[in-house]
């Protein structure tokens, strides 16, 4: 079946400059979209042509569904990528590719919309046979209705709202006289971040990992999950450092956990690639959270340990080709580990860093893969999401895959912006990443006031010392080597001479 | 010409360790620090910020970058400012006082004459270092003031629109605590 | 030789390395100051130190001092090396007398100058004196007029430089301010012609020694010192740095410094420093950082008239003097400071065949009435002097604008550049497009039928016409427009071909430049 001739990137940074890597090894045309801040970003040089779609807002750029249909229709373009974030999980805009003809790189709309809603895709995996968090799966109207639920499932709970997402309109409640304000509390954020202030309530599971599963299906129904990547070490909710496979899952729980992500996916009748996300207990109980309806950012360490290429498939299954793979196909061979490198200041606040990069070069080395969306000379700006890229090491286990990427974080040369490389290094070399003793909670325990300059150890502060000695002698070597200008040409003496005074 | 160095002192996180030269050559270098000693190989790029040596035979990799006499090394996802002195300058050092660190000014004045073409914060409203104050428009270039260090505003001396002179006031923060 | 003469020239060293006593060293360390031999110790390559005069004494009887006597009368001078090239040296020692000057003291300090210019090598001054020695009177007086006679016959032959490193104060102050360059240590240094007793007094205006003529205040307020430092023993340091850089004298050619920084090394990050916005500024010291040898960059006058940059950096190994205008601050502007400091720069680097390289992003000169009261017709006069009357290498880049009167001053080939370029982003032109057009087609906009449309359209065109490097070029003002990003291999390139470069000029006493 052919692939696509053409392809439009509805992104912009990293993501975009991923999938256009993919389409140009596959031969596939392609198109990007950039708003005016955009002007010179890395995936507008890339793609074989580049559409302005507007100013730098998103809002009336990268969201701006009417122009990019514009520049659909004028590029010619077949199917659209959405990446992650932006329209990639907008079901209108789905739809409306699906009336101008144009193939949506993703699953079907049914399924974007049910796992939109939280209670609506936990009622689905109930009763898919997923194990979901107990709890009462409905709207909850009061906070007594709250209180009489909460002492049913048992203390601590979670109010969640039910168009949340993202760490918003979330309330731990430990204790019933707790209830009324944290429910009101929830539902409060829940209706200025998203409009909508119904809420739900589970069992607060205590110091969870957030382990997530892979899946990817074809349009003919077969569906396939790729293993699990271990996304725990997450800071007010956004993940820092992600890694496949996870340290704590046994090949049963694995198994147990993929056969229901595929057995809620089927539900949906879902295609194209997608994450079921899972919470897990201290004693490997394992249960629900939601289905993220796209191609996830820590997606490279699945690609590193299968050896899969995501986007390949996505667009593969896009063009009505069966999956080549199946379950029995897929293994997990060695470790791969990501790292988020953001344009922020860990020591203030992770306060995000603007401005252009004076230097910019990236490591390399065995197994170190860098998806980036900038350049020596880039701007990061403050209208987008300031990830700088992602610093990705593969090893042949977990502590080969950890080495290479404190040693990549050390030959990362990114000049400014203030980054979080120093505090990347922190967190992967702290001993409790080590021995794998990580949870949800891991950077608030380990790092509650924020990032600051930690102190070193003896031996450390040996090795500095030794760095810094070296450094001074050498400046002075050279500074030892400076002799006075050569003697002056004849010409210029001779000149010299003529002139008078 | 002058002799080489024989002895080192660096201050790093308020200790000063004593290295004593066993020699220097413009590809390595060996260090004695009390009963232990180092060699170090490897070139010192000068302007680079990325580094390679190597220390006993084990690659070490890092980030420097020298400000006046002080450098600053990241390794490992520790960063420490390390400043490198002669003897003589460590035996002079130690005559200094330590200076107090000089009390940011809570006073944000303008850098130059322009416009203040924008005004992001309000009296009252707690800043953190970094964060974007206002805008000064000079010469029809847009120049954004950033926040020194984390505070808040007690007050703003001057609206959006209106015309400033070279360090005129234009916002007072609280002093730091 | 006898043994009690070699006694008493052991006990006379002795006394001599011990100044004013141990309690006043005592004193000075707890000021955060260190002693005149401790600071030349930091200064000169270790063992390097000659010193001249050790024992000499003040012959002076009035006042009861006679019986006072300190070998060395109050400053150690001699002669040594900095990384191995020969310097001479005077270290004011403020534990004897408050390191005031008396005849003899002058003496000292002159017979070094004089060896200096005989021989062809630099002078540092470490300044820290309470004044003239009152006891001596007149003779103290005489005293500072002998400097300053041997300051002014040395200026332009031998580099000098002054530190400052205690008080200077009074008359003392005109010999400092007649050197090359003025670093100053903060806290413990400060500079003025009158003190703030007397300034109390006079003008009833209270302020301490530190506001009136501290570090601080003559480094960002002032201009009158280049370099605030943290102590005596970083001044020494950067006294040092700077030293490396210097030709001996004015008839060497700069210093070679090892450099195994590449020559054609390109800077892809430069095709983008330039903003797509007009509005938007950038900072040129990144492109300085880019194309100097190692990101070496000494810059001079940091904090004063921070729209031009001024500093020393090395080329393939050889010194430069780098000029540049900063569209940071006050969009790069010309005006009266940055034309004064950017002036002294230009003829100091003319003085010591340093050749010099300048960037050019220059809106043009402020308006105001300040500036015009302040004379800025004269002070940028100044610039533009100093860069027609310079004979060394002179490089131009142009990076942004070069509007008006400023495009003629800043180092243009019709002042004689010897290379000048533009980058593709650059404006050449008497003025920018809005002004330009309000000016030419006023009558026009106002008689069409829609004045916003046929302003953007008369503009537009304008831009096309003129606001880029073409005009300049097609008429060879601009030898070329070359790509940003291989702006160090040109500028490596064009420096090498004018190593030799020589010309002369019609002999005069020398030229009236307005002051």
């Amino acid at each position: 079946m052919p692939l696509f001739k053409k392809i439009l990137i509805a992104n912009r940074g990293e993501i975009a400059c991923r999938v256009i890597r993919s389409c140009q090894r596959l031969g596939i045309a392609t198109v990007a979209i950039y708003s005016e801040a955009d002007k010179n970003a890395l995936h507008v040089r890339m793609a074989d042509e580049a559409w302005l779609v507007g100013p730098a807002p998103s809002a009336q750029s990268y969201l701006n569904v009417d122009r990019i249909l514009e520049v659909i229709a004028a590029s010619g373009a077949q199917a659209v990528h959405p990446g992650y974030g932006f329209l990639s999980e907008n079901a209108e805009f789905a739809r409306r590719l699906e009336e101008a003809g144009v193939v949506f790189i993703g699953p079907p709309q049914g399924a974007v919309r049910a796992m939109g809603d939280k209670i609506e895709s936990k009622k689905l995996a109930v009763q898919a046979g997923v194990s979901t968090v107990p709890g009462y799966v409905g709207i909850i109207d009061t906070p007594d209705e709250a209180v009489r639920i909460a002492e049913d499932i048992g203390f601590p709970v979670m109010i969640k709202a039910t168009a949340g997402g993202g760490g918003k309109g979330m309330r731990v409640v430990n204790r019933r006289e707790e209830m009324a304000e944290g429910f009101r509390a929830a539902a409060s954020e829940a209706r200025s971040s998203f409009g909508d202030d119904r809420v739900f309530i589970e069992k607060y599971i205590t110091r969870p990992r957030h382990i997530e599963i892979q899946v990817l299906g074809d349009r003919q129904g077969n569906i396939v999950y790729l293993g699990e990547r271990e996304c725990s070490i997450q800071r007010r909710h956004q993940k820092v450092i992600e890694e496949a496979p996870s340290l704590f899952l046994t090949p049963e729980v694995r198994r147990a956990m993929g056969e229901q992500a595929v057995a809620l996916a089927r539900a949906v009748d879902y295609h194209s690639a997608g994450t079921v996300e899972f919470i897990v207990d201290q004693d490997r109980n394992f249960y629900f959270l939601e289905m993220n309806t796209r191609l996830q950012v820590e997606h490279p360490v699945t690609e590193l340990v299968t050896g899969v290429d995501l986007v390949e498939q996505m667009i593969r299954i896009a063009a009505g080709e069966p999956l080549a793979l199946r379950q029995e196909d897929v293994t997990l061979t060695g470790w791969a580990i990501e790292a988020r490198v953001y344009a922020e200041d860990a020591r203030r606040g992770f306060l995000p860093s603007i401005g252009r990069l004076t230097d910019y070069q990236e490591p390399a080395g065995p197994g170190i893969r860098v998806d980036s969306g900038t350049y020596e000379g880039g701007e990061i700006s403050m209208y987008y999401d300031p990830m700088i890229a992602k610093l990705i090491a593969f090893g042949d286990d977990r502590v080969q895959a950890t080495e290479r990427l404190v040693d990549a974080l050390d030959s990362y040369d990114i000049r400014g912006v203030t980054t979080n490389l120093d505090f990347l290094g922190s967190l992967l070399t702290h001993p409790r990443f080590a021995s794998g003793d990580i949870s949800t909670s891991f950077i608030a325990e380990e790092y509650p006031d924020g990032y600051d300059e930690p102190t070193v150890d003896e031996q450390e502060r040996e090795v500095f010392a030794v760095i810094a000695a070296y450094v001074r002698a050498q400046q002075e070597l050279r500074a030892r080597h400076v002799h006075a200008g050569d003697a002056d040409s004849p010409w210029k003496l001779l000149k010299r001479a003529g002139r008078g005074g | 010409m002058a002799g080489q160095d024989k002895t080192f002192y660096v201050a790093i996180q308020g200790q000063s360790v004593r290295l004593d030269v066993g020699e220097v050559g413009e590809t390595g270098a060996q260090f004695r620090i009390g009963e232990r000693t180092h060699a170090v190989h490897g070139q010192y790029r000068p302007g680079q910020a990325l580094q390679e040596l190597t220390i006993d035979g084990y690659p070490v990799r890092f980030r420097v970058e020298q400000s006046g006499g002080r450098l600053t090394i990241t390794r490992r996802g520790k960063q420490v400012s390390t400043r490198a002195m002669t003897a003589l300058e460590h035996d002079l050092y130690a005559l200094m006082p330590v200076k107090q660190a000089a009390d940011t000014s809570n006073l944000v004045l303008s850098p130059m004459p322009g416009k203040v073409i924008a005004v992001y914060v309000e009296a009252g409203q707690a800043v953190k270092a970094g964060e974007a104050l206002c805008v000064i428009e000079a010469m029809k270039m847009e120049n954004v003031l950033f926040a020194e260090r984390d505070g808040t505003v007690v007050k703003l001396d001057v609206t959006a629109g209106q015309t400033v002179d070279a360090d005129q006031l234009l916002i007072e923060f609280d002093r730091p605590g | 030789m006898s043994g009690s003469i070699l006694d008493r020239l052991d006990s006379a060293r002795a006394a001599a390395r011990l100044g004013g006593g141990v309690e006043r060293i005592a004193a000075q360390h707890a000021k955060g100051k260190l002693t005149a031999r401790e600071r030349i110790d930091l200064l000169l390559d270790p063992g390097s130190f000659c010193e001249l005069d050790t024992l000499k004494q003040h012959r002076c009887q009035d006042f009861g001092i006679g019986d006072k006597q300190f070998p060395g009368d109050g400053v150690v001078t001699g002669y040594g090396t900095i990384n191995g090239r020969l310097t001479f040296v005077f270290s004011q020692d403020f534990t004897v007398f408050g390191g005031a000057l008396s005849e003899t003291h002058a003496e000292k300090i002159c017979k070094v100058m004089d060896r200096a210019v005989e021989v062809g090598a630099p002078v540092i001054g470490l300044n820290d004196s309470g004044g003239a020695r009152i006891q001596e009177g007149v003779a103290s007086l005489g005293g500072y007029a002998e400097i300053f006679w041997r300051n002014v016959q040395a200026s332009g032959v031998v580099p000098q430089l002054s530190v400052i490193m205690g008080p200077c104060a009074g008359g003392a102050v005109y010999s400092p301010a007649m050197t090359d360059f003025i670093f100053m240590v903060k806290d413990s240094s400060y500079m003025f012609v009158t003190g703030p007793n007397v300034v109390k007094t006079v003008t009833h205006e209270d302020v301490t020694s530190e506001d009136l003529g501290g570090a601080v205040t003559h480094t960002a307020k002032s201009g009158v010192a280049d370099l605030a430092l943290e102590n005596d023993i970083e001044a020494m340091v950067q006294t040092r740095r700077l030293f490396d850089f210097l030709p001996l004298n004015n008839l060497e050619t700069p210093p070679s410094y090892p450099c195994d920084d590449p020559a054609d090394r390109a800077e892809l990050s430069l095709d983008t420093l330039v903003p797509e916005n007009a509005t938007q500024p950038y900072d040129i010291k990144q492109l300085i950082h880019k194309i100097v040898d190692h990101r070496d960059f000494f810059e001079v006058q940091p904090d004063y008239a921070k729209n031009i940059v001024i500093g020393f950096a090395r080329m393939e190994g050889r010194t430069v003097g780098i000029v540049a205008n900063n569209p940071k601050v006050l969009a790069g502007v010309l005006d009266i400071d940055s034309s004064r400091k950017a002036a002294r720069f230009v003829r100091f680097c003319d003085c010591f065949n340093v050749p010099l390289v300048t960037l050019v992003d220059v809106p043009g000169f402020l308006p105001g009435t300040t500036q015009e009261r302040g004379a800025i017709i004269k002070h940028g006069a100044k610039l533009l002097y100093a860069y027609a009357e310079a004979t060394v290498p002179k490089l131009t880049v142009i990076t942004r604008k070069a509007y008006g009167g400023a495009y003629d001053v800043m180092s243009s080939k019709h002042i004689r550049g010897d290379i000048n370029y533009a980058w593709p982003t650059a404006e050449i032109a008497v003025m920018g497009p809005k002004g330009a057009v309000e000016v030419m087609y006023r009558r026009q906009i106002d008689q069409s039928a829609d004045p916003a449309a046929e302003t953007a359209r008369l503009e537009q065109e304008y831009r096309e016409r003129f606001a880029n490097p073409f005009v300049a070029a097609e008429r060879g003002f601009i030898d070329d427009v070359i790509t940003p990003s291989r702006t160090r291999e040109h500028l490596c390139r064009a420096l090498r071909m004018l190593a030799n470069k020589s010309v002369q000029r019609p002999f005069k006493k020398h030229g009236n430049i307005p002051l």
